[in-house]
């Protein structure tokens, strides 16, 4: 399964290029001239810097956690298991989004010289530049992953985490490492964290001043619509990716358990519906697990897509569109 | 839209003030919706946050907004009547000619006779 994770530099590089090369519209269209013109110039130069920062970052710091990652699996004496560097790799993608999704909590000013200022009086939330399905789906990955982590949590060993079940008059355990509590609790307080630097995140984009002129806040608003969206999809992405893991995880010790000849006396176990079961369970949890990693490949195109589209395009007043 | 002009002598807060009063009595704003918050406020104006909170206790003591602590809503029924507007566009329609002050003088001269 591992070959898997070399689809992520392989999507990022396939699908950068793509939206690179390809001739895409801008979110709007905006037509004007003089000061204001300047003045939106000057505003999505300042948006492209921050942008380009931030994605520098990013492999940055997703090199420093992989280089950890590595260099904890070279240490043969590495503490493994719950709390250690299976669990470090397995909340590596939430951690790192929650700094990446503070690197997105920007909009820039746009910088009007003006007498007179002018603002809306709509109250604006951490919802209001963002689609209604881009926050529905992001609310239901969070809710299916905290329920996914719970119920793998109840079911699992609570001494070494691995998987137990019902079998003739007592319990056993068995099947490898299994997602319980001992995973779930550090996943559960990285989404927590995930999700407070996403809202906080959006609240900043939201929150921050507008410009005056008409033409001047439907760029804003451009900006705004496309750093929101970004936000959204690269926590989704992440959250997509945990469930993944936690699901697969939780589906080869499923197999584990189903597949067992022996119980922890070293008796025959003869095939019987809690095995035939924890078979069943086996298959739709991989099955889920790879059906998440193509939705998180989703995801990722979709980062990648809003990051590298202009934001608007300039037409001077007067002038006749091509 | 509401907006403040730093050329105008006219302090910040009572520009906020009055033409939020004013958009409030006429319907523009309706009633029991929620105003911006003071930074949202403060922040689009380019003005401190203190300037458009007296401006919103000003309008609380006037009786048209009430604070609490999801924030500041404009109090129903501070809107100015349909029926209100239909009869003062009546007005204005048939005497076109008709200057605000000779409006003004008609109704309180009216107000007075009633």
């Amino acid at each position: 399964m591992y070959w898997i994770a070399l689809l992520v530099p392989l999507v990022i590089v396939i699908a950068g290029l793509v939206f690179l090369v390809a001739r895409r519209s801008p979110l709007a269209s905006l037509e004007m001239s003089g000061e204001v013109a300047a003045a939106a110039n000057t505003g999505r130069s300042r948006w492209s810097a921050r942008l380009r920062l931030a994605l520098l970052l990013v492999p940055i710091l997703g090199g420093v956690v992989v280089s950890l990652i590595v260099a904890s699996y070279q240490d043969a004496d590495g503490v493994d298991g719950p709390l250690g560097r299976t669990s470090f790799l397995m909340i590596a993608p939430l951690l790192v989004t929650v700094v990446i999704a503070l690197l997105f909590a920007f909009v820039p000013r746009f910088g009007e010289s003006r007498l007179t200022r002018m603002a809306e009086l709509g109250r604006r939330s951490p919802l209001t530049f963002v689609t209604r399905p881009a926050s529905i789906v992001l609310v239901i990955l969070t809710f299916l992953l905290t329920i996914a982590t719970i119920s793998f949590g109840v079911l699992a060993w609570p001494r070494d985490e691995s998987l137990f079940y019902f079998y003739g008059g007592g319990f056993a355990g068995g099947g490898g490492e299994f997602p319980g509590f001992g995973f779930g609790v550090p996943i559960l307080v990285s989404l927590a964290l995930l999700v407070a630097a996403v809202w906080f995140s959006l609240f900043r984009v939201a929150h921050a001043p507008r410009p005056t002129d008409v033409s001047l806040r439907e760029a804003d608003s451009a900006l705004r619509v496309l750093t929101s969206g970004a936000i959204l999809a690269i926590a989704s992405f992440a959250i997509t990716v945990t469930l993944a893991t936690v699901l697969t995880m939780a589906g080869v010790a499923f197999w584990g358990v189903a597949d067992a000849r022996i119980d922890q006396n070293g008796a025959p176990v003869a095939l019987n519906f809690t095995a035939w079961m924890l078979a069943v369970l086996s298959h739709a949890s991989v099955g889920l697990g790879v059906g998440f990693i193509i939705v998180a490949i989703y995801f990722l195109v979709r980062v990648i897509s809003l990051v590298t589209r202009s934001p608007f395009s300039i037409t001077r007043r007067g002038s006749v569109k091509a | 839209m509401i907006a403040v002009d730093s050329t105008d002598p006219t302090p910040p807060f009572e520009q906020i003030r009055r033409q939020l009063a004013d958009q409030i009595r006429t319907g523009s704003v309706p009633s029991d919706s929620k105003l911006p918050s003071v930074r949202q406020l403060a922040g689009d104006l380019a003005i401190a946050p203190g300037t458009v909170a007296r401006a919103y206790s000003e309008l609380e003591a006037e009786g048209l907004v009430e604070t609490s602590r999801t924030g500041t809503r404009v109090r129903p029924g501070r809107n100015l009547s349909t029926d209100l507007r239909e009869a003062a566009g009546r007005f204005l329609r048939a005497v076109p000619s008709a200057t605000l002050e000779d409006a003004l003088l008609a109704v309180r001269t009216e107000w007075d006779l009633r």
